[in-house]
């Protein structure tokens, strides 16, 4: 795998990212003061579903040179917090649903406050809260049928996840493991009764392999694991697309879709930074004073991206 | 500490190896599942999983479970769209086709289709109505007539050795009274009876489907395009011999008025992972009584989904049986029919796994080994709405509450394993109440009652606690939900949401539409709905803001459960 070229990759979807919050903010924006029409926001969904389109397509393309799927599993590229928030190599699809679910009920609170209260006093006059986003019931109806399908195929990949992950314990690995390992056992053996050691620092030197590497049979297995992997992940992204996809252009209005998409950024590029800081200082102790800190690991940020 | 996840292997042993530990129970809104189950992270159960299919949505087609004939109402492409207006007449293209899994027979032919317009006025047709030569075949019918507000249709077909069958649809489009002049987007349903032993069971009722072709409400509308233009189907069942021809002249007035109930649902899946409720909805589901009676249930499933889908598919039904059964129409006999039907629920999901037929799927607690079968129990709270009445019965922690005067008044109690007569009747039982996480019947089941659960008999009872309440003048709505709902919103709360809804939708409108048309037949129905027995469309938009923004309160307020609730209005009238 070409680690250059991944990350560049992935600096140019953060850098997406980046811009395309502020467009959706910009747009957003708009829509409240009553300058956008739908086709317009309709515009700036479809070039954000395109931007995340075109990253799973780049990854994909990624995958497909080598069959390397490990290397967005766990992506060195990202900190150990976002890495440990994946879920084959991205968010969970059922992330857009919860966010969906906390997103319509923003504002509900006191919207519902007023309308019980005021709508008595008001002699009914208020129409009933929908929350700052204005989900229907219909919308929510929706969100939750799109919540049982994505959950289930989010689960089928889940499952088959962790039957690769037993798989390492099996053929092709394991048998290779256990020969090699009778192969070592008997050479040391061979060697003692020879009289010289066969371990050099407490490891086992190794018959074959030059440079560190292993042959071609070890590499054929990992191989195979690594290509049921990228198979993973190209469905993960494909499920991804296809919720966010449903959500952003079927069951939302343009505006809401605008909405959710900024939040959903916001999240993920806020998700980054802390991340990111949180790691800078525990790595690096700042004696001058968390302003110092930040200056220094926001440049760092900067840098990174 | 013992690890939570694992279930015990058996009951005495888990109650000697379970110590007691009072904790205090977690903060409301996040309270953990009710039940400890078993590890969830097989492989097998959630591969195939397809008892989760009660998981998908409701509007999939009804085709491939039915197994009736479908008449299938070929709207033009505009379903939910106006045609271009025509200067003077409504045109009616209306195409109907009979879904049959057997070879077509003579018998299957109808002899007679007749196709009627507001009861009263025949159709004028532009060709001749083509009555179908087999069940595959389609018969078409334009015709065109102004200012249509409703059609009918009928077929009336032989069968062998049988009554003659007649089937019958019939669809409202109400955007015409509105606007004559616009031509109406409109498919109506013409039906073609088929005789399939498959229906011998169901020739006793006579039923049909009620449904509407348009809907006019311009923001439904756009929903509904969003929803991926939704094919509406109609359905119809057949029934015992009609004379069609009287039956055809019979005049609007002598079709039997049914009076809906106005009642509005919402069940969401919301913060848990699985979606165990399920709902169901019978308007009139007494039709031999002198009046009308409209049942409600709830069932929030644990451990799997399949006892609170057989709680759905079934309670109206054994609850209907055991009241013709007692006999009596006092109001004093529904304790007696309640539990009674509870008892024979709880007897059938215990006998769940060795009774069900093998072509229905396996449920994802069937495919472990050993199987989880009897792990696997729901909640129900079930009301029984009469003109004078509310009949609640309950068994665990779904609720229903009386909004009257403005004060809540629950119908049921919770059934706690804390609350003190519960927590008495466990222990004379010989059971235990384990905190852990929360008050727990041997330190397992939140709750202290339920149908199912075999493994944690008797200290779990399936016997619910039934209230008889007259209604009066004051009520004003009666509201059932699951604890996703209640483990967040208080009653009066609740109930002051409600009455806001009712007061910003203005009066009540009609209590039912009032055509002659019987209660939804829950064996058409997508067999995998989360709400069963009537369609979204009939429900009444007050009680369904009402039931829509509770469910997005408790979503709002992080619920941590699926969400399901019931609001049916009381005010005088239904």
């Amino acid at each position: 795998m070409d680690m250059e070229r991944s990350v560049a990759c992935y600096r140019q979807w953060i850098a997406g990212q980046e811009s395309g919050l502020a467009e959706l903010e910009a747009a957003s924006a708009n829509a409240a003061a009553g300058r956008a029409t739908d086709a317009e926001l309709r515009a700036v969904v479809e070039r954000c579903m395109v931007g995340y389109q075109s990253y799973a397509a780049a990854r994909r393309a990624e995958l497909s040179r080598d069959d390397d799927g490990t290397a967005f599993i766990a992506p060195p590229w990202c900190t150990a917090f976002e890495r440990s928030v994946l879920w084959l190599g991205g968010c969970r699809p059922t992330l857009t649903i919860r966010l969906l679910y906390n997103l319509s009920g923003e504002g509900l609170e006191a919207q519902v406050e007023d309308f019980v209260v005021n709508g008595r006093r008001a002699g009914g006059d208020v129409t009933v809260p929908r929350g700052r986003m204005g989900i229907t019931p219909g919308q929510l109806a929706l969100i939750s049928d799109l919540h049982c399908r994505t959950l289930l195929r989010e689960n089928a990949l889940s499952d088959r996840l962790a039957t690769l992950h037993e798989d390492i314990a099996d053929r092709p690995l394991f048998p290779i493991v256990r020969q090699r390992a009778t192969a070592m056992a008997q050479l040391s053996a061979t060697a003692a009764a020879a009289g010289h050691g066969g371990f050099v620092d407490g490891v086992v030197a190794r018959p074959a392999g030059v440079g560190g590497g292993v042959d071609t049979e070890v590499e054929a297995a990992l191989r195979r694991y690594k290509e049921g992997m990228a198979q993973l992940v190209a469905e993960a992204d494909e499920l991804r697309m296809a919720t966010a996809r449903a959500m952003a252009t079927e069951i939302l209005t343009p505006r809401q879709a605008v909405e959710m998409l900024a939040a959903a950024k916001q999240l993920h590029l806020s998700l980054r930074d802390w991340s990111r800081r949180t790691e800078a200082a525990g790595s690096q102790p700042q004696p001058d004073g968390p302003r110092a800190m930040m200056a220094n690991t926001t440049s760092a940020a900067h840098r990174n991206t | 500490m013992h690890a939570p996840a694992s279930a015990p292997a058996s009951r005495q042993a888990h109650a000697a190896c379970a110590t007691p530990h009072r904790t205090r129970p977690a903060p409301r809104a996040r309270r953990p599942r009710r039940q400890i189950s078993p590890p969830r992270r097989g492989v097998a159960w959630r591969l195939l999983s397809p008892c989760a299919s009660s998981l998908f949505p409701r509007f999939t087609s009804p085709r491939r479970l039915a197994p009736a004939p479908i008449t299938n109402v070929a709207t033009p492409a505009t379903n939910h769209r106006p045609r271009p207006p025509s200067p003077h007449a409504s045109h009616l293209h209306v195409s109907t086709r009979a879904a049959t899994d057997h070879p077509p027979t003579d018998c299957d032919r109808p002899n007679h289709v007749s196709l009627q317009i507001d009861n009263t006025r025949p159709l004028t047709l532009l060709a001749p109505l083509t009555v179908p030569a087999s069940p595959r075949d389609s018969a078409h019918v334009v015709g065109t007539a102004p200012g249509i507000n409703k059609l009918a249709a009928e077929a009336d077909c032989p069968t062998r050795g049988a009554p003659r069958e007649t089937a019958m649809a019939e669809i409202c489009c109400e955007e015409a009274k509105s606007t004559p002049a616009t031509a109406v987007a409109v498919a109506a349903a013409a039906a073609v009876a088929v005789a399939s032993s498959a229906l011998e069971r169901r020739r006793r009722r006579l039923e049909m489907r009620r449904f509407r072709a348009t809907d006019l409400d311009a923001s439904a509308a756009e929903e509904d395009l969003r929803a991926g233009k939704r094919q509406r189907l109609a359905r119809t069942t057949s029934g015992p011999c009609l004379d069609a021809a009287s039956d055809f002249e019979r005049p609007p007035a002598s079709l039997p008025e049914v009076r809906l109930p106005r009642y509005g649902v919402t069940s969401v899946c919301g913060r848990r992972r699985e979606m165990e409720d399920a709902v169901s909805i019978r308007p009139d589901f007494l039709p031999g009584a002198s009046s009308k009676h409209h049942f409600f249930g709830v069932f929030d499933g644990h451990g799997c989904s399949h006892v609170a889908t057989m709680c759905q598919d079934r309670m109206h039904e054994v609850v209907a049986d055991e009241h013709s059964n007692a006999g009596s129409c006092q109001e004093t006999a529904w304790k007696g029919v309640m539990e009674r039907s509870f008892a024979r629920l709880d007897q059938q999901a215990l006998g769940w796994a060795t009774s069900r037929s093998g072509d229905e799927p396996a449920c994802r607690c069937e495919q472990q080994m050993p199987s989880r079968c009897d792990h696997v129990g729901s909640t129900a709270v079930v009301a029984v709405v009469n003109p004078t009445h509310v009949v609640v019965a309950n068994a665990g922690d779904s609720r229903a509450v009386l909004s009257r005067g403005g004060v809540p008044v629950p119908l049921s109690v919770d059934h706690k394993p804390d609350r003190p007569d519960e927590l008495a009747r466990i222990e004379a039982a010989g059971g235990r109440v384990i905190y852990w996480d929360g008050a727990r019947v041997l330190g397992v089941l939140a709750m202290s009652r339920a149908i199912g659960d075999g493994y944690l008999k008797p200290f779990v009872s399936s016997e619910p606690e039934v209230t008889v309440t007259e209604r009066t003048d004051d009520d004003e709505c009666l509201i059932l939900a699951s604890d996703g709902l209640w483990d967040v919103v208080t009653n009066e709360m609740a109930c002051d949401v409600v009455r806001a809804c009712f007061r910003s939708n203005g009066p009540p409108g009609p209590a039912a539409r009032t055509n002659g048309v019987a209660p939804a037949d829950a064996d058409a129905e997508d067999g995998s709905a989360v709400v069963k027995g009537v369609s979204k469309a009939d429900s009444d938009k007050a009680c369904s803001d009402a039931a829509m923004l509770l469910a997005k309160l408790a979503l709002a307020r992080r619920s941590a459960d699926n969400v399901s609730v019931v609001v049916v209005d009381l005010r005088r009238g239904i």
